[in-house]
């Protein structure tokens, strides 16, 4: 138990150190940011008062980043300068959607790429174990908002197998359950494969790394001379015995769900989070921007602290310490 | 000092994937520099009415865009300028992040915990975050800024390495021998750190060009980043957003050249990563 | 009487990274009968862990066992025995104690699912019946409160703990051989005498034919029937325990001898045997040892074969036996 509390407490203080970061970062860049905000639209007089209200724009930079801190803590961002309604409001709006999204990324890659993984790692060395690497550096190295277009390209507008954008046809609002969820399963297709191609090499190369070394340990020849099956030597002793390192993963992708999805989401219109920081960032809402910034950051420390839990729970040792 | 070096080159040639990263990074750095010399200049717009989204063909060997201007040599400039960007930055983004990690490792005590955290917190903040919001506040980032942004944000791994490493050395006898015998705090660094930590270095350092080039397409394609009429490779992608139904080309050839850089640098890297450390592998 | 195994002319080869292959094990024969304990001598490196391994053909790749070799358990030749048929033979006849139990052990299962899984491997029992059987077993091999120690992690046990651990699953199946490779090395000397006690005990209760893989001939005195010593790959010396200890025929045991203090008897120098061991890739073309042999002559650049010294007593020098 004190081991988790100081843990918890170490998250919280990276998270606040983090915040106070982001604060002096936005105030470094030059030139005033009022003008700058105004520059490719007028603001309205009110638009104007909310930000200096929210802000403290007119105030020394001490009670401004008092106002800024006490506004986060609490989820207060004030107004988005495009959408003029709360930035929370916004956000909690289109959570759900890159949950989802996020979701289903999160099940290719630890399935498939944990599959994939352990497949390199038993034939390493191998033709198999080269061409999947190199596969997956590809993957690694598209970008994925291109990737994206070219899929739609594909599949949308030459096959016309899926839909190009959106999550669920308008057309369907009142339609039975089944058919509404076939049709979100059909939206959700490209955006996920999209996003799971540009992550899974990471997620590949942790399992394949992390089995070789499993593989090598004696228990693995000890497990043998019991006279074990292959399959449960590999998957019930090397696969396992890798399995809390892996799983540390599990924690570190909860920032992608965030954040990778900032041009997948654009490219597919998905209503997220991720296209309305893409959105907030063309079109400078500074408020918006920095809302989910924050909210980003919480998640990669969140997900952090998880994965440092789930490894304790799942490796004995670590319980020791 | 270059022996070490000539033998990490060797060992990057002898692996299959080593090589073709290097041959084909090799490949498109000629292209950028000497594209211009044989291509049609990248901004030049044709007879709009008669040569704009030309398929790929003789004269325009990959098409042009809905400007009439040639996609290939647009490419090529942008690729220059990518891959300046890249190396620019990673390079820079070492040098910070061996900086900070000397110092933290070195003085210890207050500064080194103070430093950390700081790492620690700005690893928490997301990297794209981060510039989105620079660049959203900040208007025509000129070039030499941005690299300094990416630079910026992409030093924290490279330090840690350095402090852990600087941490090492600093309790092995031979550099309090060295310490007694009165040799300078930096040179003792230069001299015994250097070659323990030029390694994971590199390997860190060419693996961030392929992240900064990526970001820097990212963010073009976002509005942010590069301005037009620069071309760029995320610029291209952006702009055949419209027409890249009926102009595949427009959109295809910038993304695949992503890739290929990209990849490339990868493989390098990771044939450096394998040279020196065998059992990573 | 059939011997319960019989090892002829084991040979495992590994590839080398110039190209050509190395034989860490060169020819090794050997019997095993029941009831009885044969010590495998030697230092490390020369092979004899490897040998232990390849009876159960566990050799990790790139080695193999190569295919002249014969391992004849109770007559049948495992060398011709499909994956399918060796699984049943690893555990369920010959059974194997690893060197270092806390590495041997897998570290994210509980003592008693390691126990359980070595049963199971061979009878289809249900999971508790196999649990049921792996406390049982904790008992007989002297673990006190073993219901409790069936639920624990290794780390959470002490060396000696973890070697009985050890020892319950190579026994979990009820095997007729036991294969313990340096079952003591990795303890305190303590309770190295327990563990060797307690494989005795075992050995005689069960009747098992014990393989004991050592590099300590304090742990051969008194405790193995028959030893065979081996040296770069080869079996140097083969005789019951007496035999050897009392009159070493080969010069590299006379050797083994020479350099062990003794508390009894007269204060004398130590004399170790000059040089070192040869790795497989420097390996002479005649008898291996040689070149640190204090009693080499010119037949020594041929490689001698294993030579009557005595009636049941062989060894691998041409100073052994008759000078023909």
């Amino acid at each position: 138990m004190n081991w988790l509390a100081r843990r918890a407490l170490q998250a919280v203080g990276t998270a606040l150190i983090a915040l106070t970061l982001l604060f002096f970062l936005v105030r470094s860049v030059p030139g005033d940011p009022l003008a700058i905000l105004s520059e490719d639209r007028p603001l309205t007089s009110e638009q104007v008062r909310d930000l200096q209200r929210r802000y403290q724009l007119d105030q020394p930079l001490g009670s401004q980043f008092v106002a800024f801190v006490g506004g986060a803590l609490q989820g207060d961002f004030g107004t988005s300068i495009q959408y003029g309604r709360p930035v929370r409001q916004l956000v909690l709006e289109r959570l759900p959607r890159t949950l989802l999204l996020g979701a289903a990324v999160l099940l290719i890659n630890f399935t498939l790429g944990l599959w994939l993984g352990v497949q390199q790692a038993l034939h390493r060395g191998r033709p198999i174990d080269r061409v999947l690497t190199t596969l997956s550096l590809a993957g690694y190295a598209t970008p994925s908002f291109w990737l994206g277009l070219m899929l739609v390209m594909l599949f949308a507008v030459r096959l016309h197998w899926l839909p190009a954008a959106g999550s669920l046809d308008p057309g369907l609002e009142s339609a039975g359950v089944a058919s509404v969820l076939g049709d979100r399963l059909r939206h959700l297709i490209l955006p996920a494969l999209t996003l799971a191609a540009v992550s899974i090499a990471s997620s590949m190369r942790y399992q394949r790394a992390a089995m070789l070394d499993a593989l090598r340990q004696p228990y693995v020849i000890a497990a043998r001379a019991r006279g074990l099956t292959d399959r449960r030597v590999v998957w019930g002793h090397a696969w396992r015995s890798a399995l809390p390192s892996v799983l540390t993963l599990f924690g570190l992708w909860l920032p992608i769900l965030v954040v990778g999805a900032v041009f997948v989401e654009q490219v597919f219109a998905w209503q997220g989070l991720g296209s309305l920081t893409a959105g907030a960032a063309a079109a400078r809402d500074y408020p918006l921007l920095m809302g989910t910034a924050v909210l980003a950051t919480a998640a990669v420390v969140t997900g952090s602290f998880l994965s440092d839990v789930l490894h304790a729970l799942l490796d004995p040792r670590a319980r020791a310490e | 000092m270059t022996a070490p070096l000539v033998a990490l080159a060797q060992a990057v040639w002898k692996r299959p994937g080593g090589r073709a990263g290097t041959i084909a990074l090799a490949l498109l750095a000629l292209l950028a520099l000497c594209g211009p010399l044989v291509l049609p200049s990248p901004t030049a717009q044709g007879d709009l009415l008669h040569e704009a989204l030309l398929p790929p063909g003789v004269g325009h060997l990959l098409g042009t865009d809905q400007l009439s201007r040639d996609v290939l040599s647009r490419i090529v400039s942008g690729l220059r300028l990518s891959l300046i960007i890249g190396l620019a930055s990673a390079f820079l983004a070492v040098v910070l992040g061996a900086a900070v990690g000397l110092i933290a490792g070195a003085r210890a005590g207050l500064v080194d915990s103070v430093l950390m955290r700081m790492v620690d917190a700005l690893l928490a903040i997301p990297r794209l975050f981060v510039l989105l919001l620079v660049l959203a506040v900040w208007d025509r980032v000129p070039l030499p800024a941005l690299v300094l942004l990416l630079a910026l944000t992409g030093w924290y791994g490279t330090s840690r390495l350095v402090r852990a490493e600087t941490v090492r050395v600093r309790s092995e006898d031979f550099v309090r021998a060295a310490e007694a015998l009165g040799a300078g705090r930096l040179r003792i660094a230069l001299h015994h750190l250097l070659p323990n930590v030029a390694a994971p270095i590199i390997v860190a350092g060419t693996l961030g060009v392929g992240d900064v080039i990526l970001l820097e397409a990212g963010l073009t394609y976002l509005g942010l980043g590069i301005r037009p009429p620069t071309p760029s490779l995320g610029g291209m992608v952006l702009d055949s957003r419209s027409v890249f139904v009926t102009a595949p080309w427009t959109s295809i050839f910038p993304g695949l050249v992503i890739v290929l850089t990209v990849l490339s640098v990868n493989l390098v890297g990771d044939a450096l990563r394998e040279a020196l450390d065998p059992r990573s592998t | 009487m059939t011997p319960l195994l019989e090892v002829r002319d084991l040979r495992v080869s590994f590839p080398e990274s110039g190209g050509g292959t190395i034989h860490p094990v060169d020819g090794v024969s050997f019997t095993l009968e029941r009831g009885r304990t044969l010590a495998l001598v030697g230092e490390s490196g020369c092979g004899k862990s490897l040998t232990g391994l390849a009876l159960l053909r566990l050799v990790p790749s790139p080695g193999r066992v190569e295919a002249s070799s014969a391992i004849r358990l109770e007559g049948k030749d495992l060398m011709s025995f499909d994956e399918r048929a060796m699984r049943e033979v690893r555990g369920g006849r010959i059974g194997m104690v690893f060197q270092d139990p806390m590495t041997s052990l897998n570290p994210v299962l509980t003592a008693g699912d390691q126990i359980a899984e070595g049963v199971r491997a061979h009878r289809s029992v249900s999971r508790s019946d196999a649990l049921a059987r792996a406390e049982a077993l904790l008992g007989e091999v002297g673990i006190a409160d073993p219901a409790r120690r069936l639920h624990e992690y290794p780390h959470q046990l002490s060396g000696g703990m973890r070697q009985r651990v050890m020892i319950s699953i190579a026994l979990a199946a009820e095997p007729e051989i036991l294969i313990a490779d340096e079952p003591t090395t990795a303890l305190d000397v303590t309770v190295q005498a327990q563990i060797l006690e307690l494989l005795d005990r075992l050995r005689l209760e069960r009747g098992m034919a014990v393989l004991l893989i050592t590099h300590d001939l304090g742990v051969v005195a008194g405790r193995a029937d028959d030893m065979c010593v081996m040296y770069a790959g080869q079996i140097v010396e083969r005789a019951s325990t007496r035999q050897v200890f009392e009159a070493p025929a080969h010069p590299y045991t006379r050797g083994l001898f020479g350099s062990v203090p003794t508390i009894a008897g007269p204060r004398e120098r130590l004399t170790p045997i000059s040089g070192s061991v040869p790795p497989p890739t420097a390996w002479p073309g005649g008898c291996r040892f040689a070149p640190r042999c204090p009693e080499r002559f010119a037949r020594c650049d041929s490689m001698p074969s294993l030579r009557g010294a005595a009636p049941g007593h062989d060894a691998r020098c041409w100073l052994a036996g008759d000078e023909a």
